[in-house]
């Protein structure tokens, strides 16, 4: 019944080989079966209980829609995590904290890229926000900076795309570092 | 006896006492310029660092020498807090009123990296955020230029 439903769900892109009496498949092969067929995701998984990690390739957008979701992809040192740990009330402290936490954001989505000031050929975008009496500051528009910048590499980003995502997904947590209260 | 007093505790509070207490304080010390310009006072971070209060936590994040690249930009960053702070003399930009907030720029020099290149200003309309910016653009530049090595840490990873 399970190799009927194997071969059913997943076609040809599961090899199994008959070696005594156990079938062998390959990690590489079940986890392009399971991206090929998310319905048997499953049952390959009830099957190889733990050893099967699948790898997420959805946009990082969709991976990170918090602070926390971007702190899983960026595991935190010591001093980070004694920093993001403050309960106390001092404003500069606060905004320490925050500026961390998006230069953290800004670094898992821009996944491995980094501003190069040195390269006039590397595209990158900077935030311009615009203030608005009880609501704070929110996106306005993107600066091109090949050479130069207005906010550096912590806050600059590889695409628009990214950067109008950052600034309305994380928009509280840039405008505690932002705004003096 | 003579009493004796440290110039910046008198700049200190001279810069927090009203018209008749300033005029005491200059009788007291005649041969001290209480009226030097804010740029001529704060030459160094530790010149800034004086003419603030500061909590255990921002002094240990200040403090910070180790090779993590986002604390080192966090400390960058509350480093240019505290310069803005102690160059502003009391100043706050306030986005509620559509008055001019100026902040230093870099550009990438060849061989020697971002380097301060002038100020730029910006409004309540359209704005790169209200934490480091600057009263007037002379601050700016002087900021710019003096605490370029801040500005760089802060701008680089």
């Amino acid at each position: 019944m399970l190799e009927s439903n194997l071969n059913q769900n997943t076609e040809n892109l599961i090899h199994f080989k008959k070696m005594s009496n156990n079938l062998i498949i390959t990690k590489e092969n079940a986890l392009k079966a399971i991206q090929k067929h998310p319905e048997s995701r499953e049952m390959l998984q009830d099957l190889f209980q733990g050893q099967l990690v699948e790898i997420d390739d959805r946009p990082i957008t969709e991976k990170v829609k918090t602070f926390d979701d971007a702190l899983q992809l960026f595991p935190a040192t010591e001093d980070q995590i004694w920093l993001l740990s403050y309960k106390g009330s001092d404003k500069e402290v606060l905004a320490a904290v925050n500026f961390m936490k998006a230069s953290i954001i800004c670094q898992v989505l821009n996944e491995g890229w980094i501003a190069d000031y040195s390269n006039d050929d590397q595209d990158k975008y900077e935030p311009i926000w615009e203030y608005q009496e009880g609501v704070g500051l929110s996106f306005y528009y993107w600066s091109l900076t090949p050479r130069f910048t207005h906010v550096g590499a912590r806050q600059a980003f590889k695409t628009i795309e990214l950067l109008k995502y950052a600034c309305t997904q994380f928009r509280g947590i840039f405008n505690q570092f932002l705004i003096i209260e | 006896m003579e009493l004796k007093l440290n110039s910046k505790n008198a700049q200190a509070a001279y810069d927090k006492v009203d018209k008749a207490g300033k005029e005491l304080l200059k009788s007291l010390y005649p041969n001290f310029n209480f009226d030097q310009d804010i740029t001529a006072r704060i030459k160094t971070l530790d010149d800034a660092i004086d003419c603030v209060k500061m909590c255990d936590e921002l002094n240990a994040v200040l403090a910070y020498k180790g090779s993590n690249e986002q604390m080192k930009g966090v400390a960058a960053f509350a480093r240019l807090s505290i310069v803005r702070e102690a160059l502003n003399q009391g100043w706050k930009a306030d986005f509620s009123k559509d008055e001019p907030k100026y902040y230093p720029y870099q550009i990438h020099k060849p061989g020697v990296g971002l380097s301060s290149a002038g100020w730029a200003f910006t409004a309540a309309s359209a704005c790169v955020g209200a934490r480091l910016s600057l009263k007037t653009s002379d601050l700016a530049i002087y900021a710019g230029k003096q605490f370029e090595p801040e500005y760089r840490e802060f701008n680089t990873l």
